[in-house]
């Protein structure tokens, strides 16, 4: 738009008359981001070709070794499982409190109030896990509620309250807009035809929301399946500062992103770590697929 | 205007160390239980002045670090104090400077596990700085109460067993990350065995393995102690402490002053007849892409010198790695451990000094912990599966 303004000028005549419209204007940033993402993706795939870095042992050779070692890992397996596991969960926990929050914010008219929701959001990511990292794995919640911290469940506990700490304020957010496209006239009508809360709900509060509802879970979906600082900090589970006896090796509490990362920029085995950030890619591709396939036909109902 | 903007992002991007002053060696070193900058001054001298910058004290984090940094064409650092382990990954690498003859020389002097450590290919990588064998610390009252025979080489056995009569810990020092595979390797190679050959046939099934796993599971089910611990020191000083496994820099801990007096040595538990105590170093080399090699080189020599060494055994216990300063009278009147240490670097062994060394640790550390769950039946075996699938190229 602000292009639009500018283009009043007399010297943007001749751009005028090249007629690219809005492509014109959204070449270059498209440009500039197919050349980062694309040059970027290639490398990946270059990388996980070779078995090639520093740590590697077997350095060099060319093939899809890489792919048959990630993919054959009980090791990867797992964290994919814990993964989807908990951007599951994550996801229905925060639909239902962000649902909750959107119903009664309704019921608040100012807006300052309604943006109070949005301040967990605004906390750094890193800081929201650190928080919750600390709170379920090693300070009040083992001695109030009298359970082993140390474990890979109260690590993954942790991750999980962190990502839905993080995630329900954009969630109520997207409800609400959901929500705002149905007037409070249409409810009185509703009730005044003599629709029960059930009838309302399902005829117009969730065709409504729907939308919305969609878009968020999507979002939010993909959004927890690349969870990163949580995760990072519930793997690190230094064995040097807790003593040996009980502590878990740290994969044990791994999500596939911590894997990936640990993999590239830990150990250092570049190969590996590609093909694994590949397969990272394919999981969240295959789940944005299906979850607008399965949203998709819900709102047609 | 954006090509303005990208170069002023790119030259952002370039980094602090095209802004380091010239003429001066940067020596990259882990500083912990180190005089690292007193020993700087005294080699500056009228040649370059060394300028000390740490390194991370997590062992991870360390070879990340000096990976990536060494890699991308010594980025900064002129001279690297290394982990013993770490010689052979960095120099089958490419990343070390080779030495010069005088230098390479030097490493016949160093005791045998020292020189091991240090050659790579049949070719001195590094110098050994210095290599301390793990001793068994003891407070003198502990294990007078306990009835340990301390006149006699002291078993495992011997040693948990008494620690028990009067729940004493037993502790094992890991200032670093690597106190647990340094611990299992030398418990192996104490058993008569070894946890990976020179081919990297891994042989931790075996009954030297099994013989380690029950020194373990004895020890953990005994509850004498975490096991190896960042902060063993300061569990050794408690009241309830006893035993301490480390090398002779623990005595830097301050926490260890209070028990100063009731401080004892022995030499490490005996698994089988021989000694064999898990041995920890650290050796100089110059990263490849070093600004001033031969000016770095120099360092390395005035380093390794009688001298510089004299003073970090003195001020810090690490014990130097050459035989003929460990050997003189006037070295022992001042630092009372170079014959026992002498001795255990004898038989000592380091962790694998093959390139693949850091998958066998993490293997070690997947397949070990929690320590409370290890059985001389299942965990040599399941060590044996997960170190050969790392060493094969498999994911961590």
């Amino acid at each position: 738009m602000t292009g639009a303004a500018t283009a009043d000028g007399r010297g943007t005549d001749r751009l005028r008359r090249l007629d690219l419209g809005g492509w014109g204007l959204l070449l270059p940033a498209v440009g500039v981001l197919a050349l980062l993402s694309l040059s970027s993706l290639g490398w990946t795939i270059w990388s996980s070709l070779r078995l090639g870095g520093l740590a590697d042992p077997g350095a060099g050779r060319v093939g899809l070794r890489a792919y048959r070692e990630v993919f054959t890992s009980a090791m990867w397996w797992d964290a994919v499982g814990r993964t989807v596991l908990l951007t599951v969960l994550v996801v229905v926990i925060q639909l239902l409190l962000a649902a909750v929050f959107a119903a009664s914010l309704r019921r608040i008219p100012s807006v300052r109030g309604q943006a109070l929701l949005l301040a967990p959001f605004a906390l750094l990511p890193v800081a929201t896990a650190s928080v919750w990292e600390t709170a379920v794995t090693g300070g009040p919640g083992p001695l109030w509620f009298d359970y082993d911290g140390s474990g890979a469940a109260a690590g993954l506990v942790a991750v999980g309250a962190a990502e839905i700490w993080r995630g329900t304020g954009i969630t109520t957010v997207i409800l609400l807009a959901g929500l705002s496209r149905l007037p409070r006239s249409l409810l009185d009508t509703a009730v005044l035809d003599g629709a029960g809360r059930g009838r309302r709900l399902v005829r117009l509060v969730l065709p409504a929301v729907g939308p919305a509802a969609a878009f968020a879970v999507v979002y939010r979906a993909l959004d927890a399946l690349r969870a990163f600082e949580a995760p990072l900090l519930a793997a690190d589970t230094s064995v040097a500062a807790t003593g040996s006896i009980t502590t878990e090796s740290a994969s044990t509490a791994q999500t596939a992103s911590a894997l990936v990362w640990d993999t590239s920029f830990v150990v250092l085995a570049r190969g590996l770590g590609a093909a694994a950030s590949l397969g990272l890619l394919v999981l969240a591709a295959l789940i944005g697929v299906v979850l607008t396939r399965l949203l998709r036909t819900r709102r047609l109902v | 205007m954006a090509a303005g903007l990208l170069t002023a992002i790119l030259s952002a991007c370039a980094g602090p160390g095209a802004a380091d002053p010239p003429g001066v060696i940067r020596w990259g070193t882990v500083i912990e239980r180190t005089n690292a900058e007193e020993l700087a001054r005294e080699c500056s001298g009228e040649r370059m002045p060394i300028v000390v910058e740490a390194l991370p004290t997590d062992v991870d984090q360390r070879r990340q670090h000096l990976i990536r940094r060494l890699a991308a064409g010594g980025a900064g650092l002129d001279l690297v104090g290394l982990d013993s382990f770490l010689v052979a990954e960095l120099a089958d690498a490419d990343l070390l400077a080779e030495l010069p003859d005088a230098l390479a020389a030097t490493i016949d002097d160093a005791p045998r596990v020292a020189r091991d450590a240090s050659v790579h290919d049949g070719e001195p990588a590094a110098v050994p700085w210095w290599f301390d064998p793990q001793f068994l610390w003891y407070r003198g009252s502990v294990a007078e109460r306990a009835g340990l025979d301390v006149n006699t080489p002291i078993s495992w056995a011997d040693l948990l067993r008494s620690a028990e009569r009067i729940d004493a810990s037993v502790v094992v020092d890991d200032p670093d990350g690597t106190g647990l595979s340094t611990w299992i390797s030398g418990l192996v190679a104490a058993a008569g065995g070894r946890i990976v050959d020179d081919d990297l046939t891994v042989r931790l099934d075996t009954p030297a393995g099994r013989t380690a796993a029950r020194i373990v599971r004895t020890y953990v089910r005994s509850g004498l102690g975490d096991g190896p611990v960042r902060d063993a020191a300061e569990q050794f000083a408690d009241s309830q402490g006893g035993f301490l496994l480390a090398g002779p820099a623990v005595l830097t801990d301050e926490v260890l002053v209070p028990v100063a007096d009731d401080l004892e040595v022995k030499g490490y538990p005996r698994v089988g007849r021989r000694p064999v105590a898990p041995v920890v170093g650290a050796a100089l080399a110059v990263p490849a892409g070093a600004d001033d090699a031969e000016a770095a080189f120099a360092a390395i020599a005035c380093l390794t010198s009688a001298e510089s060494l004299t003073s970090l055994a003195t001020r810090t216990g690490h014990v130097p790695a050459s035989t003929t300063l460990l050997g003189r009278a006037d070295f022992a009147e001042t630092y009372p451990l170079a014959s026992a240490a002498s001795a255990a670097l004898e038989s000592g062994v380091t962790l694998t000094t093959t390139p693949a060394w850091e998958r066998v640790r993490t293997g070690l550390r997947e397949s070990w912990l929690p320590l409370i769950s290890v059985t001389p039946a299942t965990t040599p075996a399941l060590s044996q599966d997960v170190v050969a699938e790392l060493l094969d190229g498999g994911l961590r």
